[in-house]
Order: C-alpha cells, then structure tokens, then sequence
C-alpha cells in the first residue's frame, strides 16, 4: 500500500471558488475508479490558502497505470483540469508508507494536525521502533489517525496525522510535556527538523527562550500598553498584550453622570478623535430619546467629524513612522511634517470651540456652537493646504524601499481572522470587507455627500497605509462638499440646555455607531426614564483592534511588532475606557 | 448569492429556536435560553452568515439578575443579530463563545472583569483591564463608583 | 452613620509575580559603600565649605551647576492619557521646547524630568513609581492636566488615584484639561526658573522598603 499526500497552494481568495469546483465537478470525474481518495483538508494555521489531500494506491506500479487512464479521460483534461489551473499557486506531493494501519476517525467537525519531524540520517528506523512502542500510550492522550514515512523525495520522514475535537483538546496535550509516559523524543538524540503543518505549535522549540517585558512606558507603544513577549532568538512566538493602565471607570462613570455632562467626558474615551467619541455617544442618546437633530447641526457634526479624521490620521501617520526609526530618513521627519499640519487643523477646531483636543463639542440634539465668521474659507484653505502636502508624504513614503520592506507582508490579516475577531476601521478594510459604518449605515447626513470607501486586499501594514492615505483624501472631499452645501437653520433642537439634568430620556435602549478615526465606535445606550442612562457599553474600536495582536504577531521579529502596533493605531482611551 | 433580509432572518429563527426575534431596521433581537447559546452563535454564524463579531457585553438588572447581549453583524446583508440570555437571580455561569467567534476572547474576559460572569469553557478567563488582586466587579450595580481601593486612594 | 473601618496600607502585589525583579531592585537601590571617588569628593566639598569663608566658592560652583542643569532638562518620553497627545506637540514641529534644551529621551535612566501627563490608574501607579525610581538624582516632575493633578473628571472613578501626589513628590502643577502645549511651556520654564534655585542638601534617602 502506498499513499500519496498532495499539497495543492492555491491563489488567496480563491479557495472557496477551487473548494467548490473540486467538490462538484472534479470529485464526481474521479471517484474512487483512480485510487481510492482518503481524505482532503484545508489549511487553518502556517501556510494558508492550502489544499490538502490523501490518496492511497495499490502500489506504485497500480498508480502509474491509473494516472495514465486518468490523463486519457476526456472530462478530466477538457472539463476540470483546465479550470483549476488558474486557481493554483504551486503543488507538491510526498510518497509515503505507512508505519501503522491507517484509522480514520468516524466522526466530524475535528481539527487534524499534521506533523512530520525529519530525522537524522539513519535515525529513522530507531525512532519508528520507538513510536510504535509508545504509540498506544500516546493515544490514551489524543488521536491518531495514520503515522507513515516518506518514500521519496525528502527522505527519512515521519510524517503523522492526529485529530483532535477542537483546539481546546489540543492544549489539554500539548506537546510532550504532559504525558511523561508518551515521550519519544528524549530517547533518540536530536531532530534534525521539525515541522507541524495544521497547527503551528506556540511555544515548542527547546530552552532558549527568553521572556521580555515591552512597555508600558515604551516610547513606541502609543500609550500604556504592556506586551509580554516570548521569544525565540528575535522570533516572538507568544504575545500576552496586558491592558487597562488607563481603564478610568468610563462606563461606571456615564451610571451617574447626566446626558448634559457627559460628552465632554466621552470625549477623552478616543482622545485622538474626539470629535466622534462625543458623537457616538450623543448618536445613541438621541436614538433611544428619539430626538431629532436639525440639518444644519447634522453636517456640521460630518464637518467636523472629517476634519478630525484629517488630524487623527496625521498623528497616526507621524508616530507610526516615528516608531519605525531611522529607515525613514531621520525617523523623525514625517513626524514634524504630520504634526505641522494636525496643528493648522486643531486651530480650526480651536476657533470653532475653544479647546484644541478635547471640545465639548456636541450635545444632545445638536452641537454647541455655530462656525465663526471667516471661517468656512479659513477651513478651505487649510484642507487644500493639506491635500497637496499629503501628496509630499506619498512621494516620501509610497516608493521607500526600506518603507516597502518594513510593512509589506507584515501583520497579515486575513478576511476571515479579520471579520472573527471584529476589527473595524482600516484593518478591515486593508483586509478586503468593504465595511464602513458611514455606508452600511449612514447616519447623520452622510448619505448626502460623496465619497468613495477605500479597501485593500492584501492585508498587511501597507495595504492599511494605502487605506488611510486614500480616506485622507475622501475626507477632504466631504469636508468641501459640507462647506458647499451647509445649509441655514438651527444648530441644535434643543438649544439652550442649562440645568445638567434637563435632558431626559424615556425607558428603552438602543446601540448607534458611528465610524470614528479608528473604526466602528458605538454606544449600547440603556435609558430608566432619568435623566442618566442606566447602563452605557462602549464598543471602543481600539478594543476590538487592539485584540488581534496576539493572533498576528507570533512569527515576527521583535522589530515588526513595532510596525504592526502602528498600524493598528490603537488609542488607550479607548482601549481600556 | 441573494443577502438575507432581516425578515427572512427572523422567520429561520423562528423556524430553528421557536422565539420570534424584534425586528428594528436591520437588527434583529433574539432573547435565547442560556442553554441554546452557543448554538445560536454557531447558527447565525453559519446559517445567517453573520460572521462579523461586534460587542458582547453585560447588563446588570440587580434582582432581576444579569443580561448577557452580543452583536453579529452580517457585513454584506447588511444585517445584525443581537443575542441575549437573561441569567437567573445570582446565577454568574455562561457558556462561552470563543469557539466560535475568536473575537469573544478579550470581550468576555471583561466582562468577567466587569460583571463577574464565568464564561464556561472560556480559554483563558482572566481579568483584562483591572489588576489580577482587584476585588469586586465594578459594573455591578452594589459596587458604588468612588469604592476605595488601598493603598492609592 | 458608618464608619468605615482604616484601609489596611499594604504594598500593590501588582508586581508579586516577578519575585527577582524586586530582588534585583533591592540589591541595586542599596547605596555602594566601598565608593571611595565620592567619599573623597564629598569630604572635600565638606571641608571647603566649613572652611571660613569657603562658602563663597561652594555657592558659586553650585550656581554654575544649576545652570547646566535648568538648560538641559530632559522629560522621559512617559505619556498616560489625553495630555500626553498635548505633550507630543508641545516637544514637536510648533511649539519645539527642544529650544529649552529639553530632548525627551526614551530610557528613565538618563532623564531628569517625569512629565505625568494623564489619569494615573491604579494599576498604573506603581510602574510609574518604579520608573520614577529608576531616573537618577536629582529629578524633577510636572503633574501635567487636572487627571495627575487631582483626578479631574475622573476622581470619583474606583480605578483612579486622586493626584500624582499621593505617589511622587511633584514640583509643578499645570492644570488644564489637557493643558494647551503653551501652559505647559508655562510649567516647563517655572520648572526652570525651581531648578536655578536648586540646593542639594543632602541625598535623596533610598526609597523606603514596604512594610
């Protein structure tokens, strides 16, 4: 009996279209006529974008034969083969023979791992010996499924399959370490390699590993932000993010503060953009009050709100090129540019409210203030100011070499890992999900303007640069379209709000989300007919941003770690709230 | 592939758990039996192709006991669902969701934090924002705001 | 009424996981006692200044000491919160306190000035104890916006101290809520005009070990 393991590396995206042809075209050519078909599985940890699948043949001769009918059946080379071919990246396939009989599990729904560990020249025989041994001890632990060696090509493999429930089962028996009993490795000398295709295993890999402790005073952490990372020599194979330095009881507070006093605290929850922190959070109240907001007041709130995405992306991309240093002609050069032009729009914003970062801007039913005289024109100078100068930006950074190889291919995320975990903002969309609140949902008068939502496929830091240096730029041509189009009216539908306990809001709840510099911001709003909400949940973009660091950064270099909390842009405010 | 509307949602909920979900624009709000919630999310993640994790959180009701809520977005529909399962009086215990959705580690983790709900067969149900020592579940309603915490008060 | 029985005042176990890093402080807090440059320096010093008249010399020296270094305060890049976003511009292209000599610098090791600039939580107090700890005498610190000052908007929080006072000794407090960068230019330079004056009388005792 000989098997075949092929590995088919498929194009990303294309998985699911190769998925299903194979499934409903490819499969019912073949059957189990050309060697019976044992097993196929995709991918879910290391190489991605991977089909795996398992045939098993007479011999080597019987296989030979039944290749050479399958290449004269006409459905095959005319129907299938030439549609797949496409799809593909690379292919590879492993001769094996097996070491036990092969059991496949009965049941479904399981997560497979496969191994295989190459050993020494000559050391193979001595460590099968041994595995068979101790295999029925080993099997009290997990299951196995077929334990072969390799046949050809790259010689003195033992390659192994184990099922397992799900990945909780899998860390119940991690590695050898809990079952002393069922130990291989320490007998036969040392691998010469190992490798664990499905499953990366996180912390495997001998003794030199090091601890390090990375904030949370780290110049380059943006806040207060602690990572405990394991490390393999100057590999991180385990991140454990440590938050809540600056956790100020935000929602505790919002339990006795009113809706008058609030906003001005919401404010300070995404500091970096404050403007949509307070609109989020005043959104929701109108929502559950069922308040309207005058016209007028709706697009000066995406007046302001685009402005602010204009500043708080001049600070991400300052700090972020900051913390990757030197490669960028002084490291600090980018820095000053960007702050040079967040101050001309913080004194727009000072003009228009008094404050330069945190404004009390909004209020429920409207906003405070109305635009000063000279304004509007002020305004349009200093975005058209900052449109040619993002133009300077683009040329220092877009063809930079050392730009290019500090943040492409780095931080992947993929689609699915991104829509799982809940990332929002420009991760999301530097990783191909159109999702923009302002679309899915427009709200406050976003409807009205036009502006396109710019997404990514690729994933990684860059493909989120590109992102945010295209919404600069969409910003900037709604801010225009506001000015264009700002009709007369009131600002606010319930102006003159003196007492702090005026505004009540009647029994109800509701959850309104607004897109903030970061992401999707939202308020879970719940309403006891008082003049405080019962209870308010913040769904701080940072958060849920924040939180996929520890399935992306395992497998870097401690220096990419820098670049890929930079792009993620996290703001601690918002993180911790 | 046609997106679901939220009607058509609601009727295949009906369907599969017997509770009729509020419609309210495009979200959908699903009280569920405790028992019934991981497989709802595994249902609204597949069948409803709300794949996209938003928020879980809490709400303490004092003697009523606590609310869990958890929102799922459908980002092609587009459409939300929002899960909730009302825990008896004094009851904490929660089956977790992290198998389904990766995006609930951190989010149930505070609200364990917060609330002192114990998420069963969480991974790694540990405080997230307040200190390992910390005593108490501040968002609870018995936990006044200005609770001193020694030695920095 | 209630009375509330005194808080027991035990030390944050925050850090109780890394037994040897406290170890490793202790040994290292310990002042050298086989230093014997410093001895003989500061016998000298002693022994000019109870010299009649040697005051003349000792004073001067010190003046000239100070004025290097008022000139050349370096803040320890430590942002918290909001402030700390303030901070930022006020080291950057407009506001530029480089011109003071102030080069914010990564290591509390080589620094003179801790800028607490945002919400001190609890969980976060005694990392900035330690690396207040850890910058060498003599050291300075700005209490930068109302959250370091007292608490501001959120004092009533159950996760905030009320005031960077209650964990370091401060020197300058700037209020705002965040200050403009020009207030805490403000502080900066009252900060300066505090370190022309300064007076070394005497080290700064060992930080005390918690009971």
């Amino acid at each position: 009996m000989i098997y075949e393991l092929r590995t088919y590396t498929l194009l990303p995206g294309k998985q699911g279209e190769y998925l299903k042809f194979n499934a409903e075209v490819g499969r019912k050519i073949r059957g189990d006529r050309y060697g019976k078909f044992e097993g196929g599985w995709t991918t879910e940890f290391g190489t991605l974008n991977q089909y795996v699948h398992l045939w098993s043949y007479a011999d080597l001769n019987e296989r030979d034969r039944l290749r050479a009918e399958l290449q004269k059946n006409e459905a095959w080379t005319k129907d299938y083969i030439p549609k797949i071919r496409p799809l593909m990246l690379a292919q590879e396939n492993k001769f094996l023979s097996a070491v036990t009989p092969f059991k496949p599990p009965t049941d479904s729904g399981n997560i497979y791992e496969l191994r295989w560990y190459r050993a020494q020249v000559g050391k193979l025989g001595e460590w099968l010996n041994l595995a068979k041994g101790v295999l029925p001890s080993r099997e009290k632990y997990s299951r196995n499924v077929g334990y072969w060696q390799t046949e050809a090509g790259q010689l003195n493999e033992a390659v192994h399959l184990w099922v397992y429930k799900d990945l909780n089962e899998r860390a119940e028996h991690a590695g050898g370490r809990a079952r002393p009993d069922a130990r291989v490795a320490d007998e036969v000398g040392p691998m010469a390699d190992a490798e664990a295709r499905h499953v990366i295993e996180i912390g495997y890999g001998g003794n030199e590993r090091l601890v390090m402790n990375m904030g949370p005073q780290h110049p380059s952490a943006h806040g207060v932000f602690r990572a405990i990372l394991t490390l393999e020599g100057e590999t991180v194979v385990a991140v454990d993010a440590v938050i809540g330095y600056l956790h100020r009881c935000h929602e505790k507070l919002a339990e006795t503060l009113t809706y008058v006093q609030y906003p001005s605290i919401a404010s300070k929850t995404d500091y970096v953009s404050a403007m949509t922190a307070e609109l989020a959070y005043v959104a929701a109240v109108e929502k559950v009050g069922q308040i309207g907001v005058p016209k007028r007041a709706q697009y000066l709130r995406v007046l302001v709100a685009e402005l602010q995405r204009i500043a708080s992306h001049c600070l991400w991309l300052g700090t972020w090129c900051l913390d990757m240093g030197g490669a960028l002609g002084g490291g600090a050069t980018i820095f000053l540019y960007a702050i040079r032009e967040r101050e001309l729009i913080l004194d727009l914003f000072e003009a228009l409210t008094g404050a330069r970062l945190l404004y009390g801007f909004h209020q429920v039913g409207g906003v405070r203030y109305d635009l000063p005289a000279g304004w509007p024109e002020r305004c349009r100078q200093t975005v058209d100011l900052v449109d040619r100068r993002l133009d300077e930006y683009e040329a220092m950074l877009d063809d930079n070499a050392f730009f290019r190889v500090r943040t492409q291919g780095v931080g992947v995320i993929s689609r699915e890992l991104a829509l799982d975990v809940g990332v929002c903002g420009p991760l999301i969309r530097g990783s191909g999900v159109a999702y923009d609140v302002r679309r899915t949902e427009p709200y406050s008068s976003y409807g009205d303007f036009d502006f396109k939502v710019p997404v990514e496929t690729a994933g990684d830091c860059y493909a989120r640069y590109r992102v945010r240096m295209v919404e600069f730029r969409e910003s900037i041509k709604i801010v225009r379209q506001v000015l264009d189009g700002l009709p007369a009216g009131p600002i606010s539908s319930r102006p003159g709000v003196k007492s702090v306990g005026q505004v009540r809001i009647p029994k109800g709840e509701g959850y309104t989300r607004v897109e903030g510099a970061r992401g999707e911001l939202g308020c879970y709003v719940v309403a006891d007919g008082s003049a405080k909400p019962y209870r308010l949940k913040w769904r701080g973009a940072s958060f849920s941003n924040l939180s996929i660091l520890p399935h992306i950064i395992p497998g870097h270099k401690v220096a990419d770690v820098v670049a890929i909390m930079g792009s993620v842009d996290p703001v601690f405010g918002e993180v911790d709230r | 592939m046609t997106a679901l509307t939220p009607a058509a949602a609601a009727a295949q909920i009906q369907q599969h758990f017997g509770v009729a979900p509020v419609v309210a624009g495009g979200g959908l709000g699903v009280t569920l039996p405790r028992e019934r919630w991981q497989e709802f999310a595994r249902f609204a993640k597949n069948a409803l192709e709300c794949r996209y994790f938003n928020w879980l959180t809490a709400v303490d009701w004092k003697e009523q006991g606590l609310e869990i809520l958890a929102r799922l977005d459908n980002v092609e529909a587009p459409m939300a669902v929002t899960m909730r399962t009302r825990l008896e009086p004094g009851a904490t215990h929660c089956p977790t969701v992290t198998g389904v959705f990766r995006g609930a580690d951190w989010m149930e983790r505070e609200c364990y934090d917060m609330f002192g709900v114990v998420f069963d067969g969480h991974p790694d149900l540990r405080r997230i924002l307040l200190g390992q020592d910390w005593e108490g579940h501040p968002l609870r309603k018995d936990y006044a705001v200005d609770t001193p915490q020694a030695p920095y008060r | 009424m209630e009375v509330k029985p005194p808080l027991p005042q035990v030390p944050p176990p925050v850090w109780g996981e890394f037994k040897d890093l406290q170890e490793w402080e202790k040994y290292h807090q310990e002042r050298p006692t086989d230093d014997k440059t410093s001895e003989a320096l500061t016998s000298i010093a002693d022994a000019i200044q109870h010299f009649p008249g040697g005051w003349i010399v000792t004073t001067s020296t010190e003046k000239i000491f100070n004025w290097a270094r008022k000139s050349s305060i370096w803040p320890v890049t430590f942002g918290l919160a909001c402030c700390a976003i303030e901070m930022m511009a006020t080291f950057a292209s407009r506001f530029d306190v480089e011109r003071f000599g102030m080069v914010p610098w990564a290591s509390p090791r080589h620094s003179d000035l801790m800028i607490v600039s945002g919400t001190v939580t609890i969980k976060m107090a005694p990392m900035l104890k330690r690396i207040y700890d850890q910058m060498p005498d003599p050291k300075w610190v700005v209490s930068m916006g109302s959250c370091a000052n007292s608490g501001g908007p959120f004092r009533h929080g159950y996760h905030v101290v009320k005031g960077v006072d209650r964990v370091v000794p401060v020197d300058v407090y700037v209020p705002g809520c965040p200050p403009t960068p020009d207030s805490l230019m403000y502080g900066l330079l009252k900060l300066q005009e505090q370190v022309a004056h300064f007076q070394q009388t005497g080290t700064r005792p060992a930080p005390a070990e918690p009971a």
